[in-house]
């Protein structure tokens, strides 16, 4: 299913490819691997996790520590998320081709390989966002949830009425190779008279992970196919006339 | 739930921050955390001794970074509608918000745009289909604005982010020029778009 069909008005709005690794990397790591990005991705967030703890006597303590980084290349369509864990590569709409993610993921990979050197996979995954707009007009006849393979099912009697619904399932694909977890449902419209409906897909390799010097791009070829898979069946010719 | 409030007033406190009043619940506790304008992303509100926040923040040094920074947020706004939004369009777009946002001509006192209201543009003009606009601005309330021109009028836009528009129209009539104004809906300023911006 790699050969899926090129869509003209594509409803990706978020493209992602990232990998998890065993052990953690220190706090100077991760500086030099931001260091390092900067000059491609300027805009820079920190990402902290902070615990707050209240004794029972009221005595508040809290303690922040830094998880990582999210940055931002200067035209908003790259990012990359450095976290202590984990290494993701996002490319945000207009999605255009998943050589060019995988292309931009292998040079920050190369950054990363430098800073932290080979690491132990222990999940390699991709992520898509895609958001449907449906004019609401094209609504009348039948609810939302018709123009998917997938989602929450209603009773008959009030399918009529059904203003909301999200869903999330977990099933295995890519010959229960990988594992896909399947988001969606309706969220606040994007467009005037229209229905907002967002399916995201998250297909990923957790185990048996070979740790080969190309496990990442064969695997990414791999989870490539899956996903498009994934997303022509979750989706109905109705929503294929919407974006082609 | 007291502990809870008690916990994140002190945090918020650290951040700059006051609680506005009570919280009767999680969620509204939740909702102001994530209403306050600053760099925090979420809040966990788990357990009732302890909570975990995953927060984002940005290290701004400078009206120039805190300016970038904005203009990112803004481009990825854009970015939400790459579908509806044609090449051309979208780097219109970025273009005079790379002019709006510039440090050069930026002062300490002026408004950064409010997010809700640049949404209102973006929807207004993918459902209009008026990507002609002949200029954009940013008004004192952090309000985005824009003005189209035709042979027949001139219109003006202030989005106020809560799904209305306020308007001016000027339109050439016999005996002189009318001028009107109105406070619509983003679909009825679509109407009255076509009223006073397209001939017949």
């Amino acid at each position: 299913m790699v050969g899926a069909p090129n869509y003209s008005r594509a409803p990706v709005t978020e493209a992602v490819f990232e990998f998890r690794f065993d052990g953690v990397l220190t706090l100077r790591d991760l500086e030099r691997l931001r260091d390092r990005l900067k000059p491609r991705y300027p805009a820079v967030e920190d990402r902290r996790n902070v615990e707050v703890q209240v004794s029972s006597d009221g005595h508040i303590q809290t303690k922040a520590s830094l998880l990582g980084y999210q940055m931002t290349s200067a035209d908003a369509r790259h990012v990359v998320l450095v976290q202590s864990n984990s290494f993701g590569t996002i490319r945000q709409a207009p999605y255009e081709t998943w050589d060019e993610l995988i292309s931009v993921a292998r040079a920050n990979y190369s950054e990363f390989e430098r800073v932290a050197g080979r690491r132990t996979f222990n999940r390699i995954s991709t992520r898509f966002v895609n958001r449907i707009d449906i004019p609401n007009a094209s609504l009348e006849a039948d609810d939302v949830t018709s123009w998917f393979n997938a989602g929450t099912k209603i009773p008959a009697k009030f399918a009529g009425s059904l203003k909301n619904f999200s869903f999330s399932e977990i099933f295995g694909c890519g010959d229960g190779r990988f594992g896909a977890l399947l988001q969606g449902g309706t969220v606040d419209p994007f467009l005037l008279n229209h229905t907002s409906v967002v399916i995201d897909i998250d297909i990923s390799l957790e185990r048996d992970i070979s740790q080969h010097k190309d496990v990442l791009w064969e695997t990414a070829e791999q989870l490539r196919a899956a996903k498009n898979d994934v997303f022509e069946e979750v989706i109905t010719d109705r929503v294929r006339g919407l974006i082609r | 739930m007291n502990a809870l409030v008690a916990a994140t007033a002190s945090l918020a406190k650290n951040w700059g921050h006051d609680l506005p009043g009570q919280f009767d619940s999680r969620a509204s506790l939740r909702d102001w955390w994530t209403s306050i304008p600053k760099q925090q992303d979420s809040l966990v509100l788990s357990g009732s001794g302890s909570s975990t926040l995953v927060t984002s923040r940005s290290p701004r040094n400078s009206l120039h970074e805190e300016l970038f920074s904005e203009l990112v947020k803004l481009k990825i706004a854009v970015a939400q509608y790459a579908m509806h939004l044609s090449r051309d369009t979208r780097h219109r777009i970025f273009h005079d918000l790379d002019s709006l946002l510039n440090p050069e001509d930026w002062y300490e006192e002026d408004k950064l745009p409010q997010m809700s209201s640049f949404r209102d543009f973006l929807k207004w003009t993918v459902y209009a289909k008026r990507f002609n606009w002949i200029s954009l601005g940013i008004s004192n309330d952090g309000h985005i604005q824009a003005a189209w021109k035709s042979d027949r009028g001139l219109l003006t836009a202030r989005y106020t982010g809560n799904g209305r528009v306020i308007w001016t129209a000027r339109i050439t009539a016999e005996g002189g020029d009318d001028q009107l104004a109105g406070d619509s809906s983003l679909q009825s300023l679509e109407r009255q778009a076509h009223f006073y911006l397209d001939s017949d």
